[in-house]
């Protein structure tokens, strides 16, 4: 790992990994590890989740009722934790993204004003 | 639950991930340590990953709650004036209410231990024709009760028993009961040593065996584990001990052994003779109700049957822990309401501590609104706050409680507590601490509440502006405050008159006349034993003597005997016939308390012989039968007519029972002081011999200090012959008026409590109300007012409050009244004496409190008032 590939790499803000891991399962229940990587993967391993905060992101979850937990075989068979997105956690996501949306608007506008566009 | 659910994987959640982690690095080639340490520096620090998972779920209430508690500390700590005054006031408040529950936790909800409550009954004879509901069951009623009843497994009788304990150092008298065999089981009760007694043993011959209690075995026989089998002597006859019972097992309350009670073959038949205690055990599946229905089926079968001995007579099934309670209900349930009463003046006065704390902290609310906090956050806030003075009053509360218990402010005499059920177990336990807890948060929910909502009704803009409040929470506040005090007032009325029945109750009674003169007399009771007395003649002989080496006593004014002395809760009745009348219906036999004495009885106790004479050495066995009346037989039975030469007899064969000619007419002597004199009779220790007497002797100095010299005349005459019962007429006497003293003194003890609340809850209103109103006297003043009418307005307003507070209290008064009337002795229930006084006192106190403030608002400088603020 060099160190310029260090300086790249962003610390998730708050909140985010929520809305993260919602995201991620969208596309199918997944177990926890599951998740970290996918993350991981699909930011091209710029967004590093520092594993274990994903726990407390997990139950926070949870106990919103956004994600429920079943047990399943994960692909070595392994017996794991699946995480579900529930229809609440659907709509919250929806409801979520349109406001991150905004909000990534409002700060990309404020930190380049129309005028200064073409000097970055 | 969930929570519990959810954080009980995760442990090997985590370890799952790091090993697929530490699987994934090796893939990627790295070495297996290498892999390891990688994943789990990837992973992060796995102790704050689990704390901060488990706290996500924390209930955020606890959190905030903890912030509450931390800020409510903060904020009591920092007005010490406020937060001591308040919490003595609710020490005391609530450590009364402790200490009134512990007793009546004790003597109420737990008089005895039972298993199982609601299976143990007691059983009684009922006759509802003279509203007898607890009549004392013959011994032939019971054994049909037993022998034709399905629906109790076990039924079981008990009589009193005195058993003197001998073959030991110091002969010693025993309270001690006989029971039949099924007894122990009818109570669930086990041996700790040893067994019970068994059915057999029930029967004539087979029945001289004996159990004894806990505390016997531990004092008088040093805990000896090899007791059982081993022979005691009781009343000189050779009982075996079969069996100990465990420390806890305490009935009838007081009872130090116990033996197996058998009929023989005349007393089974008995149906006349009403001295036994039922209990039994109900079946189960069988309801109360069905035993009741079964044992009142029998005894109609049995009035049928027996009409002249049943007539009339019931049975009644009642659960035996009611059964216990007794006496001690009504009073208790009196003093529980009024501590209650006490805790809710209490309540109004620290309620209008807080609004005034309210209103000086309202700027510091209103930030907290400002910066979001809610009005839902604000109210919890002030609870919280409240509900921690509730627990620091309720803490000191039960040390005071505990203070109270342990120097024992209510004394009652040993003899007296000894058969109370459930007095020895008052204590501060556990019920007794979750009361306490239950009612300190109550207390302080009472009275945080309206001080909260006033404190959180607020706009954020108007609070931070400097100045006064406006206009409109100002008087809605101070009607709240006024609201407080009438009812401190009201309520403080109540409990006064309440205490000053009851006051007025314990000194009337204090004053009744008992029908002889109790000073100086000393009493003692001996019970000679059956197997060393065989004959009358040998009993009464003993008594005669030992009166007469009493007598001869230096000390000894008087000396002399009888089985039932004044005051002592003891009768013996029995039904009679007057000759001349016809003969009466079974079941309408008057009947009439009798008691057998020795000559001069009635000149030692110094009871009026109004006429006729004392019994004398002629009122022997040979001669002529006669008897001594008190006023209330005479009027009872031959009223109008001169009763000396008239004549009656007991009921029964009357070869057993002759007729009896009545030789004196004496003055009514009262068994217990709140109740009229019924008619008595008398009769010559010859001619109606009692086992069982007591000594009593009038003394030329203090009684007591006599005492181990009458002690050693009787061991002069038998030395093997213990005393019991050692009492002075006096202590007989306290002992009678001991409800009613200990029911007025904590009365007005609770009383004089609520006074002082009332008084001081008034002062601080007005004092208040004077320094808000500072300007507007100062404006008086300076155009004019002279000081009698600022002292007059001031006073004035107080006083207005005061009065509403007693017409208000004036029917709730009434109704307490009312509701102790039953309590009451020679005092109406609405009183007017004890009612006037009580609302002066109260009148006269309220305007002391009113008075400091008066007169500081008299001396309100105009100048500096007006600069005020």
């Amino acid at each position: 790992m060099s160190t310029k590939e260090e300086r790249e790499r962003i610390e998730l803000l708050q909140g985010t990994l929520d809305l993260l891991i919602l995201r991620t399962l969208l596309l199918g229940p997944a177990h926890g590890h599951a998740i970290a990587k996918a993350i991981e993967f699909k930011s091209d391993d710029v967004l590093q989740v520092e594993q274990g905060s994903l726990y407390p992101a997990l139950h926070r979850l949870i106990k919103r009722r956004w994600i429920s937990v079943e047990e399943g075989t994960s692909e070595n068979n392994r017996r794991a934790k699946f995480y579900k997105l529930t229809p609440t956690g659907r709509r919250q996501l929806t409801l979520e993204t349109r406001k991150w949306d905004k909000l990534a608007g409002a700060i990309a506008r404020i930190l380049r004003p129309a005028g200064q566009e073409d000097e970055s | 639950m969930r929570r519990k659910r959810m954080l009980e994987d995760l442990d090997k959640d985590i370890r799952d991930h790091i090993e697929r982690e530490t699987q994934d690095n090796l893939e990627r080639g790295m070495s297996p340590e290498e892999a390891r340490y990688a994943a789990m520096r990837k992973f992060g620090n796995v102790t704050r990953v689990k704390e901060e998972t488990r706290e996500v779920w924390n209930p955020v209430w606890i959190e905030q709650l903890v912030e509450d508690v931390r800020f409510g500390l903060r904020m009591l700590g920092k007005s010490p004036g406020f937060t001591v005054v308040a919490v003595l006031t609710l020490a005391l408040g609530i450590g009364a209410n402790t200490y009134i529950f512990s007793m009546v936790d004790a003597l109420l909800f737990r008089p005895m231990e039972l298993s199982h409550p609601d299976r143990i009954v007691a059983l009684w004879e009922r006759l509802p024709a003279i509203n007898n509901e607890r009549n004392e069951l013959s011994p032939a009623n019971f054994l049909d009760w037993k022998a034709q009843n399905h629906t109790f497994d076990h039924m079981a009788a008990e009589s009193w028993w005195d058993a003197n304990l001998g073959g030991v150092d110091h002969p010693e008298h025993l309270h001690g009961f006989l029971v039949t065999p099924d007894f122990f089981a009818a109570l669930e009760a086990l041996p700790m040593l040893g067994r019970t007694f068994l059915e057999e043993e029930g029967t004539p011959g087979k029945d001289l065996v004996a159990m004894l209690s806990y505390g016997l075995w531990r004092d008088r026989f040093a805990g000896d584990p090899s007791i059982v089998g081993k022979p005691v002597l009781l009343n000189g006859v050779k009982y075996t001990v079969v069996g100990v019972m465990g420390p806890k097992f305490n009935y009838p309350s007081g009872t130090q052994l116990w033996a197996a009670l058998a009929f023989p073959p005349p007393l089974a038949r008995n149906r006349g003779s009403h001295y036994l205690h039922g209990i039994a055990h109900l079946e189960a599946g069988v309801s109360r109700d069905q035993a009741q229905a079964e044992l009142s089926a029998i005894a109609a079968r049995l009035t049928e049957q027996y009409p002249e001995s049943n007539t009339g007579r019931d049975a009644r099934v009642m659960p035996l822990m009611e059964s216990e309670v007794g006496e001690a209900r009504a009073p208790m349930l009196v003093l529980l309401g009024a501590v209650g009463l006490v805790l809710l003046i209490a309540c109004a006065n620290i309620s209008n501590l807080l609004l005034a704390r309210a209103a000086s902290r309202q700027r510091e609310t209103a930030i907290r609104a400002a910066l979001g906090a809610t009005r839902r956050r604000l109210i919890r806030q002030w609870l919280v706050e409240s509900m921690l003075l509730g627990l620091l009053g309720g803490g000191l509360g039960i040390l005071f409680a505990y203070v109270c218990l342990e120097v024992r402010v209510i004394r009652i005499p040993p003899d007296f507590a000894r058969i109370i059920p459930g007095w020895d177990k008052i204590a501060i336990n556990t019920p007794v601490l979750l009361f306490t807890m239950a009612v300190s948060l109550g207390t302080g929910l009472l009275f945080g509440f309206l001080p909260a909502l006033a404190a959180s009704r607020l706009s954020v803009n108007d609070r931070l502006k400097e100045g006064g409040p406006s206009a409109g929470v100002g008087r809605r506040r101070g009607l709240l405050r006024n609201a407080l005090i009438v009812s401190e007032v009201a309520l403080s009325l109540a409990l006064l008159a309440t205490a000053g029945l009851m006051m007025n109750s314990f000194l009337r009674l204090e004053r009744v006349s008992p029908g002889f003169n109790p000073d100086r007399v000393l009493t003692m009771f001996l019970a000679l034993p059956d197997a060393k007395y065989t004959s009358d003649q040998q009993t009464s002989s003993f008594y005669e003597q030992l009166i007469e080496r009493v007598q001869n006593l230096p000390g000894v004014e008087n000396a002399a005997a009888a089985n039932i002395i004044p005051l002592d809760k003891m009768n013996t009745t029995s039904s009679i016939r007057i000759e001349g009348r016809p003969e009466p219906k079974p079941g309408e036999e008057p009947d009439a308390n009798f008691r057998t004495v020795s000559n001069s009885y009635f000149l030692t106790m110094q009871i009026p012989m109004v006429r006729g004479r004392e019994f004398t050495s002629q009122d022997s066995e040979k001669g002529q039968p006669v008897v001594a009346v008190n006023e209330a037989f005479a009027a009872r039975f031959w009223p109008g007519e001169d009763p000396l030469g008239k004549r009656m007899r007991f009921s029964g064969a009357i070869k057993e029972h002759p007729w009896r000619t009545v030789v004196a007419v004496v003055g009514n002597v009262k068994n217990q002081l709140d109740v009229a004199a019924p008619a008595e009779m008398y009769f010559p220790l010859r001619q109606q011999t009692q086992n069982t007497m007591a000594l009593v002797a009038r003394t030329t100095t203090d009684p007591r200090s006599l005492e181990e010299s009458v002690r050693a005349q009787v061991a002069a005459l038998d030395r093997d012959q213990p005393v019991f019962d050692v009492r002075t007429m006096d202590d007989l006497w306290s002992t009678s008026v001991t409800p009613q003293k200990i029911g007025g003194t904590l009365m007005a003890a609770f009383a004089g409590f609520a006074l002082m609340l009332a008084a001081i809850g008034l002062f601080g209103v007005i004092a208040y109300a004077v320094s808000e109103r500072t300007r507007e006297i100062g404006i008086r003043i300076a155009l004019g007012a002279k000081p009698r009418g600022i002292f007059r307005l001031v006073v004035g307003q107080g006083m207005a409050l005061a009065l509403i507070g007693l017409l208000l209290g004036l029917p709730l008064a009434l109704g307490m009244g009312r509701a102790v009337s039953g309590l009451l002795y020679g005092v109406a229930p609405n009183d007017f004496a004890t009612f006037a006084g009580v609302a002066a006192i109260l009148a006269a106190v309220a305007l002391a409190a009113c008075y400091i403030p008066a007169r500081r608002a008299m001396r309100v400088d105009p100048l500096v008032a007006l600069r005020y603020e």
